[in-house]
């Protein structure tokens, strides 16, 4: 079964001016459960509009897009905001946790903004956290934890919910190597053990060689799609190759914030 | 782009944090330039206005105090609005400005900022001018106009004093910029804070001291007023102020470990940024609430004291004109004529009363305090009549026995000892000598209070009819009494009739009362009037330090917001959360002035006999009105920044 179809998807920014630029162009995409698919191009190439539509906040000019069957653009502004917190998981470049709340708490965001009862977010949230491996830092606040324990408690917080669909922007794109090999490694554990169906924007090949599948797109366009063997090197190697046939400038990974 | 123009546009780009500001400049330098106006006006200067005296110590008193406000208003804000741009500043100096052009920047932008707000105060001021001189006219009942005028003077001494002021303040705020490290700087926007912590003792001590403070507050009498009036004010600013940065953490502390609570839907976002939030503004809350507090407390007391006052008067006269006549004929006024007069002058008559005794003369009574050689003289009359009169003044009746009498003193304030049992009182009516037991004293006019008839002396019918047979014609008395519908505006009515006197007449008749009430309602008038553009003043600038103070810190958290907004937080649960933030940071110093002042009002009530709390009511109602606007506006303001920029 297909968590995500997307149909000849397509985005045109005009200005008020006459001049309009498509920023996507016919996409078509099918992302089965369980599966763990990478979208992979350069500056400029669309990444961010696609998943900004994936994540709908923003809305497409041609094309559909369905998440368990339901198309998220006939749904009122209220009912968006639902439908993202129930079906749709998120995690940021910059982590995205509140300062105010503990790891803990963040996780349980999701849960307790749709109103679960505490016991049932205790429930939820033990599994998750030991598995992400951050159990024995709950209690701590987001500025007390590394780069790589935020992101990770990020994760948890994108998963707690069980949604359909986790979507990943740049997620390592702030974290040094090693931290990125470890949060890599958790989003693959949680891929294979709870089977979260998993769609991740980036342009670092290594974190990329986690996926099962990587979609290239360029100005807009779908460019070239490849799957995985057994070898995670061999594929990192495939997809090195992949790039440098793309072209296109690849250093657009922001410095970390200051 | 120039230096210069780089500064402007540093103005242009954060209006929005600057209008708060802006906005209470404006109104100071137009307050201060309405009353530097008047002071100055040619023809107050000249001593054309003979009026003008009463208001102008407390105009001027009034103009330091917009002084000193402004002086820590704006070296308040303008050193908040510094620490804002740490970062911008450490970005300059890193491109290579040097720490003097980065002063030189700052001192531009303050300056452009005072001049447009000196320029549109003056300009509000020049155009409202003509409205408050109307209105002081009125106020003052000038006889001559107090025409349109714009004293060169006062435009020189606002536009030039505020200016300075500015100025003094930009090179002060100016001297802290580019003290720090670039790496500091630049770092300085977004350090982590720490979680709020807060103390049980001092938790404690905060809710101790409030209840303890209000108590005293309560139980404040006029024998232990100044015992307690330090400790109360003590108490309640102590408490206040760990209230803010103690008691409030804790409770919240207290709800986020209760996980019914906690846990429940947006309760989360609200609880664990409230104390942050309260916590980082604790300073500025507890100024607030403390200025709130006196300013609604002195506003009620002036409100309350022109209704006593009125009270007062009417207590004091019983009638709005009333003379008293000895002997045959009419030695004072026909009350025909006096009537006829006051129709003359306007009045219309709504009740005419007439009180007949005799002169008890050489009265000396203990309980009273006459002694033998301070004996005094009253107005003997009948119980009848006196409890008809009574009645009508709201006053109880009284039952001397046969044997007996009844003292009336004319006013309440004189109330002293109390009768002991077996008193007397004792003196000479109706030709003979007499001694009375003394039933009790009574308080409070029935009749206006003047000459032979300022006490009266209350004795069975059948007592007075029989002084009335022994007595001679001389030692008759009369009281006539007019009462006049509509009295307050009747001072024509009453003047044509005090014309009609001779002098000596005079001391027989009772007739102050319209113009005591117009003095009185004068001067309150003015102190009201004066006094309320200063507690306007206040309660905007209170408005705008937490507009400011909330509209940098919800920048901060811009970010995580528009996180939350991807994660699924809907624009009702967004609104909901950022309404109960700014809410609380309006609305709680308000609520808490409210019941401070509501407990110094049950204080002073208890102090002057009659309860007055609820006069206070009008001003804390502008006051919730004018939070409440300053809160509709900011948090509309933020939500649409949030709700409209694009979420990615």
């Amino acid at each position: 079964m297909n968590i995500l179809e997307v149909n000849s998807l397509g985005k045109i920014y005009s200005t008020k001016g006459e001049v309009s630029y498509k920023a996507l162009e016919s996409i078509d995409l099918n992302v089965g459960a369980g599966e763990f698919v990478g979208i992979m191009g350069p500056s400029g190439s669309g990444k961010t509009t696609l998943l900004n539509l994936l994540s709908t906040i923003d809305k497409p000019t041609s094309g559909t897009i369905q998440v368990r069957g339901i198309n998220p653009a006939g749904l009122s502004e209220r009912k968006l905001a639902l439908f993202r917190r129930r079906e749709l998981g998120f995690v940021f470049q910059d982590f995205n946790l509140l300062d105010t709340l503990s790891l803990k708490e963040n996780i349980a965001l999701p849960l307790v903004l749709d109103g679960a009862s505490p016991s049932k977010i205790e429930a939820a949230l033990e599994p998750v956290a030991a598995l992400l491996g951050i159990a024995p830092i709950l209690a701590k606040r987001p500025y007390e934890v590394s780069g790589g324990q935020k992101q990770r408690a990020a994760i948890a917080r994108a998963i707690i919910h069980q949604p359909s669909l986790l979507l990943a922007d740049e997620l390592t794109g702030n974290l040094d190597s090693k931290s990125a090999k470890d949060v890599m490694e958790s989003l693959k554990d949680l891929n294979e053990r709870l089977g979260a169906t998993v769609l991740m924007v980036t342009h670092d090949p290594f974190s990329a060689s986690y996926c099962q599948r990587i979609i290239f797109i360029k100005d807009g366009r779908f460019f070239s799609e490849i799957r995985r063997g057994d070898n995670r090197q061999a594929f990192f190697q495939q997809i090195l190759d992949s790039l440098s046939v793309l072209g296109g400038n690849f250093d657009d990974v922001p410095f970390a914030r200051a | 782009m120039t230096f210069r123009s780089l500064a402007l546009n540093n103005i242009r780009g954060s209006w929005r944090s600057y209008a708060a500001f802006f906005l209470s400049s404006v109104f100071s330098v137009m307050i201060f330039y309405l009353y530097a106006s008047f002071l100055m006006h040619p023809d107050v200067a000249s001593g054309h206005i003979v009026h003008a005296n009463e208001v102008k110590p407390m105009m001027k008193f009034c103009e330091y105090l917009i002084v000193i406000f402004s002086f820590f208003f704006v070296l308040y804000s303008s050193s908040a609005f510094l620490k804002t741009r740490k970062k911008e500043f450490g970005l300059l100096s890193l491109f290579g400005t040097t720490r003097g052009q980065l002063r030189k920047m700052v001192v531009y932008e303050s300056m452009a900022i005072a001049v447009l707000s000196i320029g549109a105060g003056l300009g509000l001021g020049i155009l409202l001018s003509k409205l408050f001189l109307m209105a002081l006219e009125v106020l003052l009942q000038s006889d001559v106009p107090i025409r349109f005028a714009i004293p060169g003077q006062a435009v020189l001494l606002t536009g030039g004093g505020f200016l300075l002021l500015f100025l003094a303040i930009a090179l002060i705020t100016a001297m802290t910029v580019g003290r720090q490290q670039i790496v500091e700087l630049l770092g300085g926007a977004r350090r982590p804070k720490k979680a709020p912590a807060a103390s049980p003792w001092l938790s404690i001590l905060a809710a101790a001291s409030l209840v303890a403070g209000y108590g005293l507050a309560c139980w404040m009498t006029p024998m232990n007023f100044l015992i307690f009036a330090l400790p109360v004010i003590g108490l309640t600013t102590l408490g206040t102020y760990f209230l803010y940065t103690q008691l409030s953490v804790a409770v919240l502390n207290r709800l986020k470990r209760s996980k019914g609570i906690f846990y429940k839907r947006t309760n989360m976002l609200v609880i664990s940024q409230m104390s942050y939030r309260i916590k980082d503004n604790a300073r500025v809350l507890f100024v607030v609430t403390i200025l709130s507090a006196v300013v609604m407390s002195a506003a009620s007391t002036v409100y309350v004291f022109q209704k006593l006052q009125r009270d007062q008067i009417l207590e004091h006269t019983p009638f709005t004109v009333g003379y008293v006549e000895r002997g045959d004929g009419h030695p004072v006024m026909d009350p025909a004529q006096a009537r006829k007069l006051l129709e003359d002058g306007g009045g219309r008559i709504a009740e005419q009363a007439e009180l007949q005794g005799v002169v008890a003369k050489g009265l000396t009574s203990a309980a009273a305090g006459w002694k033998p050689e301070d004996s005094r003289k009253a107005m003997a009359v009948s119980a009848s009549d006196y409890n008809l009169l009574a009645k009508r003044a709201g006053l109880d009746a009284v039952n001397p026995a046969e044997g007996e009498a009844v003292i009336s003193f004319p006013y309440k304030e004189m109330k002293g000892s109390k009768t002991k049992p077996n008193e007397t009182v004792s003196g000479k009516a109706g030709g003979a000598s007499f001694e009375l037991k003394l039933q009790k004293l009574v308080y409070g006019s029935v009749f206006s209070p003047v000459n032979d008839a300022t006490y009266l002396l209350v004795v069975p019918d059948s007592t007075l009819q029989a002084w009335k047979d022994g007595a001679p014609s001389a030692e008759r008395l009369r009281a006539y009494g007019f009462e006049l519908s509509d009295w307050e505006r009747a001072l024509p009515a009453v003047q044509t009739f005090e014309k009609a006197l001779a002098k000596e007449q005079k001391s027989f008749v009772q007739s102050y009362r319209v113009e005591s009430y117009r003095d009185m309602k004068q001067s309150i008038g003015l102190t009201i009037f004066v006094g309320l553009f200063i507690s306007v003043l206040f309660f905007v600038a209170a408005g705008s330090l937490l507009y400011f103070k909330q509209f940098t810190e919800l920048q901060e958290d811009q970010s995580q917001f528009q996180a939350l907004r991807k994660i699924g937080l809907t624009a009702g649960e967004l609104r909901r959360t950022v309404a109960a933030q700014v809410g609380i940071l309006y609305l709680a110093p308000c609520l808490l002035g409210i019941v401070h002042s509501v407990f110094a009002m049950f204080a002073l009530g208890t102090l002057i006999g009659t309860p007055v709390w609820m006069y206070g009511l009008i001003i804390m109602g502008i006051y919730i009105l004018l939070q409440g606007v300053y809160f509709l506006i900011s948090c509309t303001a933020y939500t649409r920044s949030i709700l409209k920029l694009p979420a990615s």
